[in-house]
């Protein structure tokens, strides 16, 4: 299985095509920041992300944009709260605070933010 | 941003055409008068402008009001095309229709004024960090609360927003709730900045018009004093009952304060002096006239650029420093800068007819209400051009705007007070108010919709201020 703190321990990257943005693991998401819209809705019928899984990797759609580079500085990122796949998701030291920078050529640089930057679960 | 600065150089290079052509013709009148003077006297008094022409200007606030909140996603993608072409309507008449050409490079020169202030404190304070490592407690966020108080008369709301906002979140960040974030918003990003023309863009707009500098600190320090004690006092006790509900940690605090992007603080200073080189303040500063800039406005920019490409990386990443909140000033401010021509000068037409009518009540009660819903700025423009046409004078008459300060300061000081302090009502009072709520939207913190915090936070905290201090300061006055 693919898994996130792997994935960050190997520095992988994701990837993007234009609304698609593409993550090297599988995960359980929380809470996904897009900009200031703070997104907890990961049900089929939400209008602003779908999420599918792959056997190595999971894509999220941004349903509302049609290019996402267009959308952030290279300052700004996404960001994730996520949980392990098979870890106690009710365990709040568990959640998985992720940036995700938008790079040139379909790149997205995976980090997890330092102590100057702010998530709040 | 190059499209903007392209449409602006063209607009901007039409004007000052026309404007060449008019001077010439007057000069062949040989009227000793000053050209302004002239031309804006018989434009407002004699034949002011078709009252259609406000219909761009109402739009275009309108606009600003709900499209955040109503059609977020078309806005967000349109607004520089609306106010581009809400503005254009108001050029092409001035220039083909109604013949003033004066009218809009002076307007020119205001918004370019305008938008080299902000757009420097911007990017100057975006490049300063700030970390404190200190356990969040009400008395701490008092203290926080009230340097942003003081501080954004130095650096602007604006500044002094980009600068504390982040280091309150994680300071609060084990126990924040939305009420940290909306006392911010009142104290700092609004209330706060009412002593200086630097701490506001209304009081910034009314000091190009020529209000004295120091004349707003002189004349509202009391008022702001006494606001900002009651506001600070309710959130302290707000935030002593949270405080004791929240549980205990074992986490350590060093206590440390750690700054990144220090020099900049350098660069803040030079944009704050800087606002004084102005060839009306000091006689000595060249005037680039018939340029629509001047000295001031060279330096301003040259320090927006400088210190953003010296700028320290991690405090900028730290930051999430983004140009998009100060290209959205730019693009909607060229359209209210532009539509508001008219809205002014007939504001002043039709008050000197009713003038007697308006007292500091109405001014202060008017320029508040219009203020929490529209943008502060234009509001306190046309509410200040009202009181100016009450006593036959002209908002774009530097000589009338000295003479309205010291003609009865009560007038001055209610369209002042509500004009800042209102901001604070709505998200949309003011610049900095939705600056705020997307880096802490941004951050993972729920707010308010534009309802819940008018009905939650402003009417039973704000309302009752500020009509205690309308009761000891404007009422029955004037």
């Amino acid at each position: 299985m693919s898994k996130v703190k792997l994935a960050l321990e190997q520095k992988k990257n994701g990837m993007y095509y234009n609304n698609r943005v593409i993550l090297p693991f599988k995960c359980e998401f929380l809470k996904i920041i897009f900009e200031n819209k703070i997104i907890t809705d990961f049900s089929s019928n939400n209008h602003n992300v779908e999420i599918i899984e792959h056997d190595y990797f999971t894509d999220i759609y941004f349903k509302n944009y049609k290019d996402i580079q267009n959308e952030f500085s290279k300052y700004e990122p996404i960001k994730l709260i996520v949980c392990e796949k098979d870890e106690n998701i009710f365990d709040f030291n568990n959640h998985i605070k992720l940036l995700l920078y938008i790079e040139d050529e379909h790149m997205i640089k995976i980090e997890t933010p330092d102590e100057n930057q702010i998530i709040i679960d | 941003m190059k499209n903007f600065l392209i449409i602006l150089s063209i607009f901007g290079f039409i004007i000052f055409y026309y404007n060449s052509v008019n001077a010439e013709t007057i000069d062949k009148t040989e009227v000793k008068i000053s050209k302004i003077e002239k031309h804006s006297e018989h434009n407002i008094f004699e034949n002011p402008p078709s009252p259609y022409m406000v219909i761009p200007f109402i739009v275009l606030l309108l606009m600003i009001s709900t499209g955040p909140l109503f059609y977020r996603h078309f806005w967000e993608h349109n607004y520089p095309k609306i106010s581009i072409a809400l503005g254009s309507i108001t050029v092409i008449y001035y220039l083909f229709f109604f013949n003033d050409s004066l009218s809009l490079l002076h307007t020119l020169t205001e918004y370019i004024s305008f938008i080299a202030l902000l757009t420097s404190l911007f990017v100057a304070s975006g490049g300063i960090l700030i970390r404190v490592e200190k356990k969040s407690t009400p008395f701490l966020n008092v203290v926080i609360l009230l340097i942003g108080a003081i501080i954004s008369n130095l650096i602007g709301t604006t500044g002094a927003s980009m600068l504390l906002i982040r280091p309150y979140i994680r300071i609060n960040r084990d126990r924040i709730k939305p009420y940290h974030i909306i006392f911010f918003i009142f104290i700092v990003s609004n209330i706060g900045g009412g002593l200086t023309p630097i701490g506001d863009p209304p009081l910034f707009l009314g000091f190009l018009k020529g209000i004295e500098f120091f004349w707003v600190i002189r004349h509202v320090w009391h008022i702001w004093l006494i606001t900002i004690f009651i506001v600070l006092s309710i959130f302290f006790i707000i935030d002593t009952v949270n405080y004791k509900k929240t549980k205990p940690t074992d986490k350590e605090y060093s206590g440390k304060i750690e700054i990144k992007g220090k020099k900049n603080f350098l660069y803040l200073l030079i944009i704050i002096i800087s606002v004084f080189i102005d060839p009306a303040v000091l006689n000595w500063v060249p005037s680039l006239e018939p340029l629509p800039f001047g000295i001031r406005e060279i330096i301003m920019f040259s320090v927006a650029f400088i210190s953003y490409k010296k700028a320290d990386k991690e405090a900028l990443k730290g930051n999430e420093f983004d140009f998009e909140p100060i290209k959205e000033v730019a693009f909607l401010f060229v359209g209210i800068f532009a539509t508001m021509i008219p809205a002014l000068q007939l504001v002043a037409y039709e008050t000197r007819m009713y003038g007697a009518k308006l007292t500091a009540d109405i001014f202060y009660w008017g320029t508040g209400i219009l203020s929490s819903l529209l943008d502060n700025a234009p509001t306190y423009l046309n509410f200040l051009s009202a009181a100016m046409g009450k006593f036959g004078l002209n908002i774009d008459n530097f000589q009338h705007v000295k003479e309205f300060e010291t003609h009865d300061p009560i007038y001055l000081m209610a369209i002042s007070v509500g004009a800042v302090f209102f901001g604070a009502m709505t998200y949309i009072g003011n610049g900095p108010n939705f600056m705020v709520k997307s880096i802490s939207e941004s951050s993972g913190i729920k707010l308010p919709s534009f309802f819940g915090y008018v009905v939650k936070y402003s009417v039973p905290i704000l309302i009752p201020v500020f009509t205690l201090i309308w009761y000891l300061f404007f009422y029955g006055r004037g």
